[in-house]
């Protein structure tokens, strides 16, 4: 059964200059156990689909969908508060800075602790024990002394195992991840990618992988949307993507990477697609 | 005798950190003793995660910092700026940096950006230096309608083209980049590769290429050297380093950067199914 | 070449300006305020037009007549006369001439100290900065009102006096914040970027990282209009500033206050001219915070 499915979303948002669509009209849809990546670049939409989803969004945001449903319930005109009760426990996302997406008030323990205390409503002592759990299981060994530490005293790659531990607190259906592994260095990278495929693999969750990095792309997907300016340029299993891509802006996009360079110079999106977007080309 | 632009022997730079009320003093060593060699019109590339000591690097060849120990030339001639800067030195080196929303000053507008170099450092007058700053603009694939406007009205993509046609406007032997193309997406990175590319070869530039990325590296290095924790711990030519690595570093490196290959792929999902 | 390019920098400027209009105008208040403050000017600038009599006119034979609308008042006389028999609306209206400025010349005088003060403590650190900050922080130790009366029996009564002090007394205010500001900007690349550029130490002061900290001092220079007004009704108050007969609020209430039960009308008027506009200003002061900050940018 299809846990997530998402038909025709547009966001449009109210700006000074006017009404944006930061999303035009795109669909989603994720299974359990598989790994879907949304790739874009900058101004693609791709974080904004998920915020959506997740109810993150301004109220300057206007969203509209034929269809948005998790496991068959309707996330689009639910009430706030039902939205709560799935939003943490049955959908959890991760972002992009670590340390900046932890309360540095709070030590990581008292964050672990509060998902727990919210939505699985345990008492003081189970979730202690559940956050060292957790905490063994993103690989912080030394949980214990972890936990009465504070978000600006840890490494970039650790904050971002506490935000997974935080996510997967109560066992997900769907981990969204939001450019997790943007701002770390790439040996640490590789170490959360692996943590959160293991993860994945051993919950049975179904994985939304957001980048703009097609290499994260192919490490980790099963299937992948391409998305440029708020609209979905093409949708296939990763193998044919990197196969054979069909659309213009992927090939666009394979053939930019530094790996894929075949002369001196490499191709860039102008040279592949025809129609260029009016305004300024960077 | 090869032309030498830049050259870097045993360069250490230590930060004291005085202590406080409640702590000792440290010495942090940021570098431990670097060093170098680089032909006119090549490019090195300096490979490091964070912590590295390459931004420290970076700052010791700009002439912003002194190093501790050690010495640096540039086209021959020792730097020593204890006594300052002097301006034909000030023209030899420049910098472009990573972030392309903080390099450029908010409330200044892009021909003033460019002119201010040629302000400071030449005797120009004010026509003339409107005429190269216009070139410039241009040469880096700008429009003239640009000139008045203000940072903010720009993308990461431009904003960098901004920042390399400041750096280059003096002319200088050497260009620092610190990071360029890191903060920008796949499709502009492209575009500002092809860019430094073709301006090394008009102007002959040597380029000091700071990255963290291995695919970008491997484009366009003629040598690399790896930093981990301020030392070197790899340095050769290209084809030696991607071939052939030495250190356990950098075979790590290589084995954590992400491989968009198909190959990769075939194997990771036959993996997948097996298990 | 130069009809290209003039277009855009004015097209730049009026951008700039309408985006920071949208942000402002969400704000109802602000721009009553904004609205309120305008009047006033209006009023200072034609005052000896708009006035109906002059302000230190007496009329013998209409001291303390209630205002217009009460028993015994005349609509001669629209909002009563003072115990010497001065109109009172006459005297509010000339007195928002010298409520604007003091407000112009206080702020005027504590920014320009307190950006150099603060841009110099901040840029260059160390012992300078220790030494700049101990000093503000001695003057703000003192209770403000305090400090200026001292200052004041120091010069000597007077409106000028009273603005000098008040002047002296809001500029640590303004340093703080210059300081803080120029702290946070020196760290920016940009900022490396010039100092590569071979900028020196004063044009990287005035040029390079002071337009860039000019947010938070407008706002606290709207705040501190309000601030230097009342300081100075305070002092006129205590007969410290503007002396008898200027009809400059503050020391209309200093006279008013035997008449407090009596006529209640010449305490009230200026007491309320002074509430409304301190109430305008800082509604303004409100919505340019609203509007400048960047961090409440919503898209």
């Amino acid at each position: 059964m299809s846990l997530f499915e998402v038909e025709n979303l547009t966001i449009v948002f109210d700006t000074s200059a006017g009404p944006f669509t930061a999303l035009d009209g795109v669909s989603y849809s994720v299974n359990n156990g598989e790994v879907l990546a949304i790739v874009g670049e900058s101004g693609s939409g791709k974080s904004v689909a998920m915020l959506a989803v997740m109810g993150l969004l301004p109220d300057t945001a206007t969203v509209t969908a034929d269809k948005m449903n998790f496991e068959g319930r309707d996330l689009l005109h639910m009430t706030a508060e039902e939205r709560r009760k799935i939003i943490g426990k049955e959908i959890a996302m991760i972002f992009q800075e670590p340390v900046a997406s932890l309360n540095p008030c709070f030590t990581v323990g008292f964050q672990i602790e509060e998902v727990l205390a919210e939505h699985l409503k345990l008492d003081k002592k189970s979730r202690r024990v559940r956050a060292i759990e957790l905490l063994h299981s993103v690989g912080i060994m030394d949980a214990v002394d972890r936990l009465s530490s504070y978000p600006h005293q840890m490494s970039g790659g650790q904050c971002q195992r506490v935000m997974i531990a935080i996510a997967i607190a109560c066992e997900p259906k769907v981990l969204i991840a939001d450019e997790p592994t943007t701002a770390l260095d790439v040996t640490i990278q590789k170490q959360i990618l692996d943590l959160l495929l293991q993860l994945q693999a051993d919950h049975g969750m179904g994985l939304i992988m957001i980048t703009h990095d097609m290499g994260v792309v192919a490490e980790t997907a099963d299937r992948v949307i391409v998305q440029y300016q708020g609209s979905k340029m093409e949708e296939s299993d990763v193998l044919t993507l990197f196969e054979a891509p069909q659309h213009a802006y992927t090939k666009a996009l394979l053939s930019a990477l530094p790996e894929n360079a075949t002369g001196d110079r490499l191709p860039t999106v102008g040279e592949f697609m025809v129609e260029q977007q009016p305004g300024d080309s960077a | 005798m090869a032309d030498i632009t830049l050259e870097a022997r045993d360069i250490t730079r230590d930060y004291n950190d005085g202590g406080g009320l409640f702590s000792k003093a440290r010495t942090v060593q940021a570098l431990k003793g670097i060093s170098f060699k680089l032909e006119r019109g090549k490019t090195l590339a300096i490979v490091g995660e964070s912590g590295c000591g390459k931004s420290t690097l970076a700052r010791i060849l700009t002439m912003i910092d002194a190093p501790t120990s050690g010495e640096i030339s540039i086209d021959g001639q020792p730097i020593d700026i204890t006594g300052g800067v002097s301006k034909e030195l000030r023209r030899k080196v420049q910098i472009v940096f990573q972030n392309p929303y903080g390099s450029l000053n908010p409330r200044q507008k892009i021909g003033d950006v460019l002119t201010e170099p040629l302000l400071l450092n030449t005797d120009m007058s004010e026509a003339e230096r409107r005429n190269l700053a216009m070139e410039m603009l241009q040469k880096v694939g700008m429009e003239p309608v640009h000139y008045n406007r203000f940072p903010h009205m720009f993308s990461g993509g431009q904003r960098q083209r901004i920042a390399i046609a400041r750096a280059l406007i003096l002319r200088p032997s050497l260009l620092i980049l610190d990071e360029p193309v890191s903060a920008l997406d796949l499709s502009v990175q492209a575009q500002i590769l092809n860019l430094l590319a073709d301006l090394q070869d008009e102007f002959n530039l040597t380029y000091v290429f700071i990255s963290h990325d291995l695919t970008v590296v491997r484009y366009i290095a003629d040598q690399v050297m790896v930093m981990y924790f301020g030392e070197v711990v790899e340095y050769g030519s290209r084809e030696e380093v991607f071939a052939n690595p030495q250190h356990a570093y950098t075979k790590t490196l290589f084995a954590a950067t992400p491989h968009a290959d198909i190959a990769s792929i075939k194997a990771r999902l036959a993996k997948k199914s097996v298990a | 070449m130069s009809e290209t390019i003039a277009p855009a920098s004015e097209n730049a400027r009026l951008k700039m300006l309408s985006e920071f209009w949208h942000y402002f105008s969400q704000n109802r208040g602000a721009v009553v305020g904004l609205i309120v403050f305008g009047l006033l000017v209006l009023i200072a600038i034609f005052a000896p037009l708009i006035a109906p009599h002059g302000p230190f006119e007496q009329y013998r034979d209409a001291l303390l007549t209630p205002p217009m609308w009460q028993e015994g008042g005349s609509a001669r006389f629209i909002l009563g006369t003072d115990a010497v028999g001065r109109d009172i609306l006459s005297r509010l209206i000339h007195g928002s001439r010298y409520s604007l400025f003091i407000g112009v010349v206080v702020v005027t005088i504590a920014l320009t100290g307190g950006i150099l003060v603060g841009l110099i403590a901040g840029y260059f650190r160390g012992w300078v900065d220790s030494t700049i900050m101990r000093v503000m922080d001695i003057i703000l130790a003192f209770p403000s009102l305090l400090l200026a009366l001292v200052l004041v029996a120091i010069l000597g009564p007077g409106l000028t006096n009273a603005m000098i002090a008040i002047a002296i007394v809001l500029q640590p205010h303004f340093a703080r914040l210059t300081r803080a500001a120029v702290l946070s900007e020196l760290g920016r690349e940009y900022v490396t970027s010039a100092r590569v550029v071979g900028a020196g130490h004063l044009r990287l002061m005035f040029v390079t990282i002071l337009p860039n900290c000019v947010a938070p001092l407008i706002v606290q220079g709207t705040l501190s209009f309000s601030t230097a007004i009342l300081d100075a009704a305070a002092l006129g108050f205590l007969g410290m500033g503007a002396q008898p007969p200027t009809p400059e609020w503050g020391t209309m209430l200093a006279d008013a206050r035997e008449f407090i039960l009596r006529a209640w009308w010449v305490v009230t008027f200026p007491g309320i001219a002074i509430l409304v506009t301190v109430l305008a200003i800082n509604l303004i002061g409100d919505g340019m915070r609203d509007a400048l900050d960047p961090k409440l940018k919503r898209s």
